[in-house]
This record gives structure tokens, sequence and C-alpha cells, in this order.
């Protein structure tokens, strides 16, 4: 369709009053992007610019004078054990719970597809996790993971299932799961919601026209449900791996990093070394290992996105 | 236009030329008479000067103590008693211990935030380039107060300038239960880690209670336990130049094999994932008979369990072979650079450390906090309890991060990356000490730039 516009004549010599050129469709869509475009300018653009040129200085909490130093702070921080411990946690974490908020996602998506009673509070209720705010809910986690009041541990210990309880948070592997599981609880319900949005745009007479073809369920939904919602899926897998992987409040609450290190991520670990130690530019440079990962996944869904529009 | 003409009393007296007349006169009276003095600094017999102070806002970072009373002493007391009187619009922001420092780098980073704010450690070495001399407010106040102790005077001056004024000490003491001791066939708290060693592992296996000592990442328990203990067998971070990495040593060694077998034996391994509010709540739950920590502890059972309380008994750390060395935890007032008009904050800062005043705060916080000078252990100590007598020594044997070598920043990065504190738990956790002390030296290596 061609795009309708009224534009006047105007005479030699004579400039176009504001009205006019917002009549032009060319003018106004830029003036309609100018607002959104200055506040990302100002709130991730410039913060991304300043981390890029804090990475290749010097800048410490304590240095007035700044002196540019290349990717010394990129190269330095790969002789750091904890560093490299990081990265691996980093990845362990992101991983593991993104292969578990799908599956979670896609199974409680399908189970709220159904008809029962109630449906419309327990898909209410399906969100909670995912509105609280992240670092209340950690608290509760806290909590719940508490070295002396677990309340895992007690049931643990009073139903008999071991004699002591598991050292959540203080042993490095527990407490790497401990964090998972957190996090997994609170992204599941993204994945759920965005996947049920999914399955609701699911043709029934499809599926109907496969039953009477002889289609089992577990056919029906590998053949022709999961091709159909796999669009919803790719971008909340995208969407979820950058949130995840630049995770911060769960972790800082739940337990700093420690212990020794074993659950630091690549935000807590920049944070601690940026604010805590003073270390500006070595904390950005941590930072900034996350954006080539982050770029990659941009990039798949901007490429998968022009794909599906095409 | 009508001319309105003057027919009563009341017109006569409030007409226009009679008010400017009244105005004139009154304003003659009030430029002959006394000036109404403006409220200066000058009271305290403060070094700062005559300042002035009415009408004029400070905004006090402080910590959130571990004793409430404390902090109602700065909104209540320090409100009523300077702000009010003197004029000043005093804002008292208190945050905990561990987000303090995220607040204090925002603020000098942006140029703009708390005109007063509370370091810990050695963080004046850190920020030493932002922060204004505040030599003249801390010579008066160590004067005053009988000379500062080393440690206090190590953490505030940065190379011969004092970037902050000592503001005290919070020494950390092992809360015991004494039945539990005595259950363990011992009769009094031991003097040596060896000893404590024994006698705690005595009481694990008698009583079902460890010792609970943090080793998380967190500001106070933590590291005022690693580093004393590994001052007390002779290891470092660094030699005594601060120059060359001294960690991977024969004495940490002998540190980490001591306290391996005193962890095992003596703590639990959810120590690890403790900051420093788990062991506080071990200890009310009676989960834990011992632990290391400031008196908050001892005081809040005072008030709350007084069985427990009466069952509690305090002990400095114990010696290692090379002495009893202790790390109480320090802060200091430091005013920022971009503090337009210090004035107010330098006279706040005065008043605050002058002995009357803090002997006010110390007697409110029952000795919570220690005095960073010496008159704190003498005329100025609040409590009649002899269970605080061991908090008299705490300035005396406090070193500081980085000890032996001086303060710097690097040892302040050091300490804030938890550098040792991880040191002594992977040790905990199995992993070796040799693997454990070329780890740090690792890290510390580039800490240090060495």
């Amino acid at each position: 369709m061609r795009a309708e516009t009224h534009e006047r004549p105007v005479t030699a010599g004579q400039l176009p009053s504001i009205g006019e050129l917002l009549d032009r469709q060319g003018v106004l869509a830029y003036v309609l992007l100018l607002p959104g475009v200055l506040i990302l300018a100002a709130f991730i653009g410039w913060p991304f610019i300043t981390s890029l040129w804090l990475a290749v200085t010097d800048q410490s909490v304590s240095t007035s004078v700044v002196r540019f130093v290349g990717l010394d702070n990129f190269t330095d921080e790969l002789r750091s054990q904890i560093f490299l411990q990081t990265v691996r946690n980093t990845f362990v974490y992101t991983g593991v719970t993104v292969v578990f908020k799908l599956a979670l996602g896609i199974g409680l998506a399908v189970l709220m597809n159904q008809s029962f009673r109630l449906k419309n509070i327990a898909r209410a209720a399906l969100l909670l996790p995912w509105i609280v705010p992240t670092a209340l809910s950690a608290i509760a986690w806290l909590w719940l993971f508490d070295a002396t009041f677990s309340v895992f541990n007690w049931v643990i210990v009073r139903s008999g299932l071991a004699d002591r309880g598991i050292n959540w948070l203080g042993e490095g592997a527990w407490a790497m799961t401990s964090i998972i599981i957190a996090n997994v609880w609170r992204g599941t319900p993204f994945f759920a919601i965005s996947i049920l949005a999914g399955l609701q745009t699911v043709d029934r007479e499809l599926l109907d026209a496969a039953a009477v073809d002889g289609a089992s369920p577990w056919q029906r939904f590998w053949r022709i449900t999961i091709p159909l919602i796999r669009p919803v899926v790719l971008i909340v897998l995208l969407f979820s791996t950058v949130w995840t992987i630049s995770d911060f409040q769960l972790v800082y609450v739940l337990t700093r990093g420690g212990p020794a290190n074993s659950t630091h991520l690549l935000g807590t670990l920049a944070y601690d070394v940026a604010v805590r130690a003073g270390q500006l530019s070595q904390g950005a440079a941590i930072s900034l290992y996350m954006f080539p990962v982050l770029i990659v996944c941009v990039v798949a869904l901007l490429v998968y996105m022009r794909r599906s529009s095409i | 236009m009508e001319r309105r003409e003057i027919t009563t009393s009341t017109d006569r007296l409030f007409s226009r030329r009679r008010f400017i007349y009244y105005t004139a006169a009154l304003a003659a009276a009030a430029a002959c008479g006394p000036a109404p003095a403006p409220a200066t600094g000058s009271a305290t017999g403060s070094p700062v000067g005559a300042v002035q102070l009415r009408g004029t806002k400070v905004n006090l970072l402080h910590w959130t103590s571990f004793v409430p009373d404390e902090d109602k002493w700065f909104k209540e007391t320090l409100v009523n008693d300077w702000a009010k009187p003197n004029g000043v619009d005093l804002t008292v922001e208190l945050v905990s211990a561990n987000e303090a420092q995220p607040k204090i780098v925002a603020a000098l980073q942006a140029g703009g935030g708390p005109d007063v704010m509370l370091l810990q450690w050695t963080w004046a070495h850190l920020y030493a380039d932002k922060l204004s001399d505040v030599g003249v407010i801390a010579e008066k106040v160590g004067s005053d107060g009988g000379g500062f102790y080393d440690a206090m005077k190590q953490n505030s001056q940065v190379q011969g300038v004092w970037r902050a004024v000592p503001f005290g000490l919070l020494g950390n003491a092992i809360h015991w239960r004494e039945s539990v001791l005595k259950q363990a066939g011992a009769d009094k708290f031991p003097a040596t880690w060896s000893d404590l060693t024994k006698v705690a592992a005595d009481a694990k296996s008698k009583s079902k209670l460890f010792l609970g000592q943090a080793l998380g990442h967190s500001f106070g328990d933590p590291p005022t336990f690693v580093q004393p203990f590994l001052w007390s067998y002779g290891g470092s971070e660094t030699d005594e130049t601060g120059k060359k990495i001294a960690v991977n040593s024969a004495a940490t060694k002998d540190a980490l094999v001591a306290f391996k077998e005193f962890f095992d034996k003596s703590a639990d391994p959810q120590c690890l994932s403790w900051d420093d509010s788990s062991n506080n709540r071990a200890y009310a739950a009676k989960q834990i008979w011992a632990t290391l920590n400031g008196a908050s502890i001892y005081l809040t059972a005072l008030k709350a369990d007084p069985d427990l309380a009466k069952d509690t008994q305090l002990a400095l750390l114990p010696a290692g072979p090379k002495g009893q060395v202790l790390l109480g935890v320090p802060f200091q007032y430091a005013i920022p650079k971009y503090v337009k008009d210090p004035g107010p904050a330098r006279e706040l800062v005065s008043y605050i450390m002058s002995p009357k005043t803090y002997g006010g705060f110390m007697k409110a916080g029952s000795g919570y906090t220690l005095a960073p000078y010496k008159k704190g252990e003498g005329d100025l100590w609040p409590s009649t309890d002899p269970k605080f007598d061991p908090f008299k020594k705490v300035g005396t044997l406090t070193k500081w991060y980085g000890y032996p070598a001086p303060p710097s920043q690097a040892a302040a990065e050091s300490g804030s990356k938890y550098i040792l504190v991880d040191m002594f738990a992977k040790v905990a956790q199995g992993e070796t000490p040799e693997s454990a002390m070329s780890w740090a030296e690792g890290e510390l290596k580039k800490v240090y730039k060495l």
C-alpha cells in the first residue's frame, strides 16, 4: 500500500511550518523515534562507551591521572585464577539454568493450556516468582538455604533422609546448585507464560486433523506443536540467555560469589573488583568479557527475526 | 483617582507614611542594638576555628551498628545535642557495613554525596586522592584523647597526611560458653591456638556444639580471624617493605596446617557461607558454643537471654608461635574533597570525637565501639562489667591490613577482594595448603603489581 501523504507544495523561498513538516511521514517517524533514541543513548549508549573507555585505561577510585593502557586489563585478567573460575561458573550457571527453565517452562505451558477449574488464577500465580523483585525473593531463598536455620535441612533431618542437613551455601558445588535452583524458580514463569502464548496460537484444526490421521499425542506435540511454537521458544531462549549470563542480584544476595569464589559470575566479580576493590578499569574489562557472548546472542536473535518476517 | 481620607485612629496608625516611619525606626534600633551571634563551631574547643553553622546542611554516612543504641545515639542524641542547637540540618544515613563501600565509591566517582563518610579498614589509602587533609582535627583529637593507637594512625595517615580522623575500633573477642568449656574438661579459656584446637575438639565431641567461625565474604569476622591467625604463626601477605609477596612461605604453611586441624576438629563446614550476622544468630540459638565477634552478641544476650549472657565469657584470640596479634575493625571519618564548604563537616567530626562527647557515645553503646585513642581504655571506659576488660587490650594489640608492611592501596584492595580469607576457606574446603598459598600468591602479585 502506498503511504498517503498530505504534503502541501512549498513555494520557493517559503519555509514549511512545523505542522507541515510533521505531516511528512519521514520527518514524523524521526521525531517519534527521537525520545526513545535519546533515552537509549543516555542510559545504555553512554555508559557502554564509558565502560569501553574505562577498560582501556588504568582508572581506579584512587587515581586522579588516567593513562591509556590498551588491552592490558583484558590480558591481566586471563592470568587471574579467580577470573578463569568465574568464566567457568558463568557458563555452567547459564547453561544449566536455561536448559531447566526451558524444559520446565514447556511443561508448565502445556499444563496451563489445558482446561481446568481456576485456570486463570493458576496462570496468574504462575507469574509470581517473575513479578517479585529479585532482591526480595533472593532474601527468602537465603533463609531457605541458611546454614543454621534452613527449612530444607529441617525437613531432611526430621524426615530421616539424613543425619544432618546439606551445607547449601557453604560448599562449592552445593552453593552453585543453590543459586541454580533459585534462578530456575525465578525464570521458569517467563518461559511458561511466553510459550503458553505461543501454544494458544496453534491452530486446533491441525491437531484434530493429525489425531484423525492416527497421530499419538506425543507425535502431535513433537511434530506439530513444537515446530509451530519454535519462533517463540527461540526468542525466549535467547532473551533468557542474555539475562542469565549477566545475572547479579541473586548471586550477590545469596553467596556474594563465595565460598572461595565458587559462585562468582562475571557480573558479581566485576562489581567486586570495580566497586569494592576500587579498580574501575579492571572491573569494566571483566564486564566487557560478557559482550562477545551477548552480541552473538543478539545477532542470532536479529537474524532469526528478520528471516521469520520474510 | 479618588483620594482616600484618613478618618479613623486605625487608619492614622497604619497609614502608608506612618508604616514607613515605624519600619525605619525598627531597622535603626536593630542596627544599633547587639547583633544575634551566629552559631559557630568554637563552643567545643574545635580546632577548625569559627565556622558559620546556622542554616547549613551536613550529610553523614554511617554504618548501621550491630548495637542499636549506637544508631540511636547518632539519630537522636547527636541531632538534639549538636545539630539543633547549632541550627544545622543534619542527615544521618545509616547503611550496613557491607553496603557502605559501594555508596562511598559512587559518591567519590560522581563528585557528590555525603559530607562526612565513615570509612572502614585502610580505605583512606584507597581513596586518598579524593579525601581532604584533616590533619588539624586529627592532631587535636589525638592529643585530647591521650594519643591514637598505632593501628588507627596507620589506617588514617597516607604518606604523612591525615586523610581521615580515626573514629573507633570494633574489638572482636571470642564469645564462649563457660558451661560447655567445663563440659570439655577445661577450667579456663586456652591461651594458644593449639590448646584451643584440643579444647574445642573436646567441646564439639561432648556437647555436639561447634566453634562457629565465619569464613564468607563479609567485612568483619572473617578477616579479623584469619589475618591474626596467619600473623601469629609469622605469615603475612608481603614482607615488611610491602615490595615482595611473602605469602607462599613456611610460616604460612604452618598456619594453614594448624588452621585445617582446628577447623576440622572444632568448627563446621557451614561456616564457609557465614557472614557477620550468621554467627550472632547461631550463638543466640545455642547452635554453637563459641565464636569470634564484637561485643554485640553479649550485649544482645544481656537483654534477650540473661541466662545465655551469664554463661557467656569473652576472650581475645589466642597466641600462636609468634605471639598474640589482633585485628580490630577500624573506622575513620573522611571528608571528601568535593565538599565545597567543609567547615560544618569538620566541626561535626571535631564535636563527635572530642573525649567528652565520645565518652557519652561509648556509654550509650555500652562500649561496643572502642575509642581510637588511649583515654578510651582509661577515663572514658564505659563498662563496669569485668567481662568487658579484655577489650581494653584490643587497641594496643591490633594491627592493620597489609601488616607488617605499612598500609597501602594494594593491601586495601587485597582486603576488599578477601584473598587471605579465601586462602583459608580453600584449605577448610580440603585444598592443600601449598595449592591455596600458590593461588593466593598469584592473586596478590596481581594486586600488588609485583
